[in-house]
């Protein structure tokens, strides 16, 4: 390495010449300088070299010549070079180097050449070792003839040997120099192969947190959201900019109670514990409320993981549940069901045959009397049999269709043709009581997939019930059937005037029933009607309105929906 | 004999000199036999069989009844397949099948005898009465 630039040197070479004092150094020497201070390299040695010139010069060529024979029987130090070619150029530059020696000159100018020269034995990888050992070498070479000259020689000796010294220090400068450059090297390219590798490292866990389908929510001490990925987002309806810096718990709208509770209590344990320790709380479930106010179930498990280089020390990491929940409810509904389903089965057959025969012969009972001419209370008391043994096969029948249904048969079907007909079906009982039965649908076909038949016969159950609580009313009383298309639903609502429904009556239970002769049974299948299509049957109702709605998808039943795909492209 | 025209009427739709006769299978003897008395009141003419091989070697021996009215069950094995065997030889008979299982004996037998009528237990009289007038 060059340490100083031309000006320093040039500047500082005109201050100060050779011959330094030993002691008190200038407050700015170069490093020529220095070392010639420290060999105690003095005006007097140059002289000397000067004045031994002429002396030695007719050896220079012998002593290269000697040099590089010497190499030539080494194989180590002759594998440096590539030639004989170059040795010979060598060869010429090593007795130019030992004029040089003995020039008489030791400025700054000749402290490059020497360290130019120390560059090019670095530059064509000369191992140090042999620098010290040729350098010994050519000093013995050099003495020999010194000492030839008598005592006189001896002072000589001295110079080229402080002179060798200062050479092989300025070269091992550059080998020195070369060190520090390749070690800048190496840490300029470990450097960029860390920002590579933090580069790769972000671009993995980036992706990693924003593409996966779960929902990751960083969190501060004190609980406001830092990290929102795209899955919370796409959960919750927020943007990111919308949630980060407030409060997860006031952002989500996450209960105070039950498991929203048992969620906030973890994260306030997390606070109060400053360790540094890695904490997963076990599974916690707890409803949220979306951006626009609907309520979802997140499966969350938290990780206090406090960083002293991140302000984000909880991880939430989430999973929306909610149509898992819907699923799993459906799936143990539908399990209960196929339950009673079988029982229902077997206990129709046990029931059905003796009814069979009971119906049969109360029949035959009741034709024998009336031809007999029995008394008319006889008469009415078999009529009473005959009818309970018909209501308790109606029974059965109905109880079947509620636990084990036919399966559905979806077809495209109108939503206006159902409420006609519903609407038809009623028409005379309605006449009778003064009801009036109106229909509110669209003028363009509303048409939907479904079972038309099923679907008939919840209408009509829920138009009757509608029709039936006005007639009890004793007055005029009204009755709307409406359909409405929604952007995924159809919508139907059968709307009546009558008394409405006391809050705490369970009549979508089966059994219940406000009818004399009710099974308890209809509400109860057109309930499973609606949800075997993937609907939905509730009603609202206060006194002088009541409205019971259906809602459908209008590609039918989910699990039908590629199967009636296929079977219209099929 | 007006008295008697009156207490056995001729069903509607069944006009012919010849009254309708009906093979009743059924494996319940009391049954079976209150149904015969009111067929025959209603003025069928009707046999019984006590199973369905027994309906079979009815039908084979003859007279052929014009209405098999026959009790089915999924519990009994080899039934559909008498009665495949009897629709096939004369599809031109009539079926009528009493059931505790209309879902699965509609299944069943639907395949063997298409166009048979299902009744499911306990049988409305009336009801019967109508499929049977219209089946003859």
């Amino acid at each position: 390495m060059v340490i100083f630039t031309r000006t320093q040197r040039e500047r500082r070479s005109s201050l100060s010449n050779h011959g330094l004092p030993a002691r008190d150094p200038p407050a700015a020497e170069t490093r020529f300088e220095e070392l010639k201070r420290y060999v105690a390299f003095a005006a007097e040695d140059a002289a000397l070299l000067r004045g031994f010139r002429d002396v030695a010069a007719p050896h220079f060529a012998r002593i290269a010549q000697e040099f590089y024979d010497r190499i030539r029987l080494h194989d180590e130090a002759h594998a440096v070079f590539t030639g004989e070619a170059q040795i010979a150029r060598l060869q010429r530059s090593l007795v130019l180097w030992m004029e040089r020696l003995f020039g008489g000159r030791y400025d700054e100018a000749y402290f490059e050449d020497t360290a130019k020269i120390g560059r090019v034995h670095v530059k064509v990888g000369l191992p140090q070792r042999y620098m010290f050992t040729a350098m010994a070498l050519i000093r013995s070479s050099l003495q020999r003839i010194a000492e030839a000259e008598g005592p006189a020689g001896l002072h000589v000796m001295d110079a080229v040997s402080r002179l060798l010294d200062l050479e092989l220090a300025i070269m091992l400068e550059s080998y020195r120099d070369n060190f520090v450059a390749r070690i800048q090297q190496v840490e300029r390219l470990e450097r960029k192969a860390l920002d590579a590798s933090l580069a790769r490292t972000e671009h993995r866990y980036v992706n990693a947190v924003e593409l996966a389908h779960v929902v990751i929510v960083g969190l501060d001490a004190r609980g406001a959201i830092l990290l929102f990925n795209q899955e919370a987002e796409r959960v919750t309806g927020f943007a990111r900019d919308e949630v980060i810096g407030r409060p997860l718990l006031e952002c989500l709208a996450i209960d105070e109670t039950g498991e929203g509770a048992a969620l906030r209590e973890v994260l306030g344990g997390f606070a109060a514990t400053a360790g540094e320790r890695e904490v997963v709380s076990r599974a916690i479930e707890t409803a949220i409320s979306t951006r626009s106010g609907q309520r979802r179930s997140v499966l969350w498990q938290l990780t206090h993981a406090p960083s002293s280089g991140d302000d984000v020390c909880v991880f939430a990491i989430g999973r929306d549940t909610t149509h898992e929940k819907a699923l799993l409810a459906r799936t143990k509904q539908q399990e209960k069901l196929a339950a009673i389903g079988t029982l229902a089965a077997g206990l129709a057959h046990e029931i059905r045959n003796p009814l069979n025969g009971a119906q049969l012969h109360v029949t035959y009972l009741d034709r024998s009397l009336k031809r007999s001419g029995a008394h008319p209370e006889l008469i009415e008391t078999v009529g009473v049999v005959a009818d309970e043994i018909k209501r308790l096969g109606s029974l059965v029948t109905e109880f079947l269709a509620f636990a084990r249904p036919k399966p559905l048969l979806v077809k495209r079907v109108m939503a206006q043709t159902l409420l006609e007909r519903a609407a038809q079906m009623v028409a005379a009982q309605a006449h009778q009581h003064g009801v009036a039965v109106e229909l509110d649908v669209p003028p363009q076909a509303l048409e939907l997939e479904a079972d038309g038949a099923k679907l008939e016969q919840v209408l009509l159950n829920l138009t009757q019930n509608a029709v039936e609580a006005v007639s009890g009313e004793g007055r005029a009383g009204r009755v709307v059937l409406r359909a409405r298309r929604q952007p995924q639903t159809v919508s139907f609502e059968i709307e009546d005037d009558g008394p409405g429904i006391p809050d705490d009556a369970p009549i979508f239970d089966a059994f219940f029933s406000t009818k004399a002769q009710g099974t308890g049974l209809g509400l109860s299948i057109s309930y499973r009607i609606v949800t075997d299509h993937g609907g939905t049957l509730d009603v609202e109702s206060k006194r002088g309105c009541t409205v019971f709605r259906i809602v459908l998808p209008l590609d039918g039943p989910p699990d039908s929906a590629i199967r009636s795909r296929m079977e219209n492209h099929g | 004999m007006l008295r008697c025209a009156i207490q056995q009427p001729v069903p509607l739709g069944v006009v012919t000199e010849r009254p309708v006769s009906i093979l009743i299978v059924d494996g319940e003897p009391k049954t079976a036999t209150v149904l015969v008395k009111l067929l025959r009141v209603d003025g069928f003419e009707v046999e019984v069989a006590g199973d369905a091989a027994g309906a079979e070697a009815c039908v084979e021996r003859g007279p052929r009844p014009d209405v098999l009215v026959m009790d089915v069950s999924p519990a009994r094995a080899g039934e559909v397949e008498t009665l495949r065997r009897i629709h096939a030889r004369h599809p031109a008979l009539r079926l009528v099948l009493v059931t505790a299982h209309p879902q699965v004996a509609e299944r069943l037998a639907l395949g063997a005898a298409p166009g048979c009528r299902i009744v499911t237990k306990p049988i409305d009289y009336p009801g019967l009465l109508r499929l049977l007038e219209a089946a003859a």
